[in-house]
């Protein structure tokens, strides 16, 4: 009739680890004259002492309680008095007493494990998105962590950037538009919200219980959702702690992110001034020519954000001296790279020709390279000087390049007007070919924009008419010293202001 | 710099006011691209209000005029105050672009 326990009982788990204790009190039974002693379970023995059955006789029961509820039964055979039972009924309550602490311990040690467990995932979840550069595999490797984290049957993730960054894990819960739909009301409100199936709204998808949003913030400010879901349960308190404690993370590791993003952007613009810079001085003739004839001075200063000014020079025996000056519109890298372009074509131009006039060469410079100005929206104002030495002649073709200022010795500065549209604005180029005499005292200064474009910190700009005071008054000084007076005068002009552009001059007076 | 818009017999104007710089450009930029992709594109720029104008402004505009004459049709250019229209002088863009002194007058060059 009583057989041996085969269901899990609450008390399996004690009478296994403490049987050597039940054994004790069950031995003092069965020494003071007892014929058995043993706990019963509905009908089923957990433990009996001896082990044989015993059939037919009388007995004394007690029940045992764990947190108020019978759980067994004490039983003892061979007596059944008064002081029996009350001694049973001592037994009883130490042994489910016993048992009670046991559990209690059991259960702490589990609750201990788990919160363990929960710690190295939040550790995991850490390592795991801070070895993700990009947004998007940080994101997955969140939804990825916490649906293993916190139990639920889907997980999903939603930034509010320009576009928005979703993940879902391990299939889609609900279409994009939903996710984002419920995630702007997370993101509005800024609070947590909790969505149970019996909730009437649309968004809910098919089969699911329960969906807890729970919003990610960066610095106060929430920047996107994580979206749980399960399909039998409710979220509870501490599903929604552990939640809340992921989300931080998770918002600090993306804050970590955004800056190294952040940083990321500001080095590569950095590396990009800096190579355009390179490339800009680089190309500049490191030395200055030695022309019969003429006293020549360059300089160029670049702005913080380089633009595409460039000059230089080609000398060849027996051929006239060749200076070119020009101004790519645009900044940083791209004009750079164009200013190389443009400066490399003038001087194979140049040479691809028997005493190609100003005017063969920027126009054949201006066939090759229309379409890539078009391409890049950009152009090109090109100044091509070339000195005859013998004739005393400089000839000269403008394509759209100012300041060029021509003062002839003792008389006053004037601009040499630009005669045709700059590279790369029409198909072909417009520019003539031009001739003045330069005798000795005679001054060209060749400028770019970044000069008369100076301004100062009332915003007023330094203008042409300066420019050419300014040359009229230092053309019967060196070359040099009338470059070093315009750069100091510029300089001077606009203290205090960051330079905006460029600027690049060429010098030439005749000695 | 502002730019307020209209169309007048299939001809898009486009009028600025202020600056006219890099800042600025954009909008125009913008604006220019979407008026060029019919064709015949028919542009006028009406500059009557802008005091200034950098090689990023010149630039947008010179981008929009090719793009205009791709598509069968020319940008021009009306209403330069002195200090702007000698922008265009010194840079010769004043050879490329087709100049009125107007916005009737740019309107009659069109049709």
């Amino acid at each position: 009739m009583i057989a041996a326990a085969e269901t899990v009982h609450p008390l399996k788990d004690f009478l296994t680890s403490n049987r050597k204790t039940v054994s004790v009190i069950a031995q003092t039974w069965l020494d003071s004259g007892a014929t058995a002693f043993g706990i019963s379970s509905d009908g089923m023995w957990l433990a009996l002492w001896p082990e044989t059955p015993v059939t037919g006789e009388q007995g004394a029961h007690s029940s045992v309680r764990l947190n108020n509820q019978i759980v067994a039964d004490l039983w003892v055979f061979g007596f059944n008095d008064a002081s029996t039972r009350c001694r049973l009924d001592a037994d009883a309550l130490v042994i489910g007493n016993l048992a009670g602490q046991e559990i209690e311990l059991n259960n702490a040690t589990y609750e201990l494990i788990e919160a363990q467990d929960q710690l190295l995932a939040l550790y995991d979840l850490t390592q795991s998105m801070r070895n993700r550069l990009s947004i998007d595999e940080a994101l997955t490797s969140l939804v990825r962590e916490v649906g293993r984290l916190v139990k639920s049957n889907a997980c999903s993730a939603y930034l509010a950037f320009d576009p928005p960054v979703i993940a879902q894990y391990p299939q889609p819960m609900m279409s994009a538009s939903a996710l984002q739909h419920m995630a702007e009301q997370v993101i509005d409100s800024g609070t947590r919200l909790v969505v149970n199936s019996g909730v009437p709204v649309d968004y809910m998808p098919v089969g699911m219980t329960t969906i807890l949003l729970e919003p990610i913030r960066v610095d106060d400010h929430v920047i996107g959702v994580l979206c749980l879901q399960r399909v039998q349960d409710t979220f509870k308190s501490p599903d929604l702690k552990l939640t809340r404690a992921v989300c931080d993370q998770a918002g600090a590791q993306f804050e970590n992110l955004l800056l190294y993003r952040e940083s990321l952007v500001q080095t590569r613009i950095q590396t990009e001034m800096e190579l355009a810079k390179t490339v800009q001085t680089h190309l500049l003739p490191q030395r200055l020519p030695n022309v019969a004839g003429l006293d020549v001075a360059a300089g160029a200063l670049p702005a913080l954000q380089v633009g595409g000014d460039f000059y230089d020079f080609m000398e060849q025996p027996g051929e006239p001296f060749i200076l070119t000056v020009g101004d790519i519109t645009g900044k940083g890298m791209p004009a750079a790279m164009l200013m190389a372009m443009t400066r490399t074509l003038l001087r194979s131009k140049t040479r691809s020709f028997v005493r190609p006039s100003p005017v063969d060469i920027l126009g054949s410079v201006n066939d090759e390279m229309y379409d890539d100005f078009t391409e890049l929206s950009m152009f090109a104002t090109v100044f091509v000087g070339q000195y005859d030495h013998a004739e005393k002649v400089l000839y000269y073709a403008n394509a759209g390049h100012s300041p060029v200022i021509f003062c002839p010795a003792g008389g006053e500065a004037t601009l040499l007007e630009a005669d045709g549209a700059p590279l790369g604005v029409l198909p072909n180029s417009t520019c003539e070919n031009q001739a003045i005499y330069f005798n000795p005292g005679d001054v060209l200064v060749a400028a770019t924009d970044g000069f008369n474009e100076a301004g100062n910190s009332q915003g007023e700009m330094f203008g042409y008419e300066r420019l050419l005071e300014l040359v009229t008054n230092t053309a019967h000084t060196p070359a040099q010293t009338i470059m070093d007076t315009l750069f100091q005068t510029i300089a001077q002009f606009s203290a205090g202001r960051a330079q905006d552009d460029d600027q690049t001059v060429v010098v030439i007076k005749g000695v | 710099m502002e730019l307020s818009t209209k169309t007048t017999n299939h001809i898009a104007i486009g009028e600025m006011q202020g600056r006219f710089d890099a800042l600025e450009a954009s909008k125009l930029s913008t604006w220019l691209d979407s008026v060029s992709a019919q064709s015949p594109a028919q542009v006028i720029i009406n500059m009557s209000g802008v005091t200034f104008v950098d090689s990023t402004a010149l630039s947008t505009l010179v981008k929009g005029m090719k793009r205009c004459r791709q598509q069968n049709g020319d940008l021009v250019i009306c209403g330069l105050q002195k200090q702007v229209k000698v922008i265009f002088e010194l840079t010769r863009l004043d050879k490329a672009f087709s100049i009125h002194p107007d916005e009737a007058t740019a309107l009659r060059a069109l049709t």
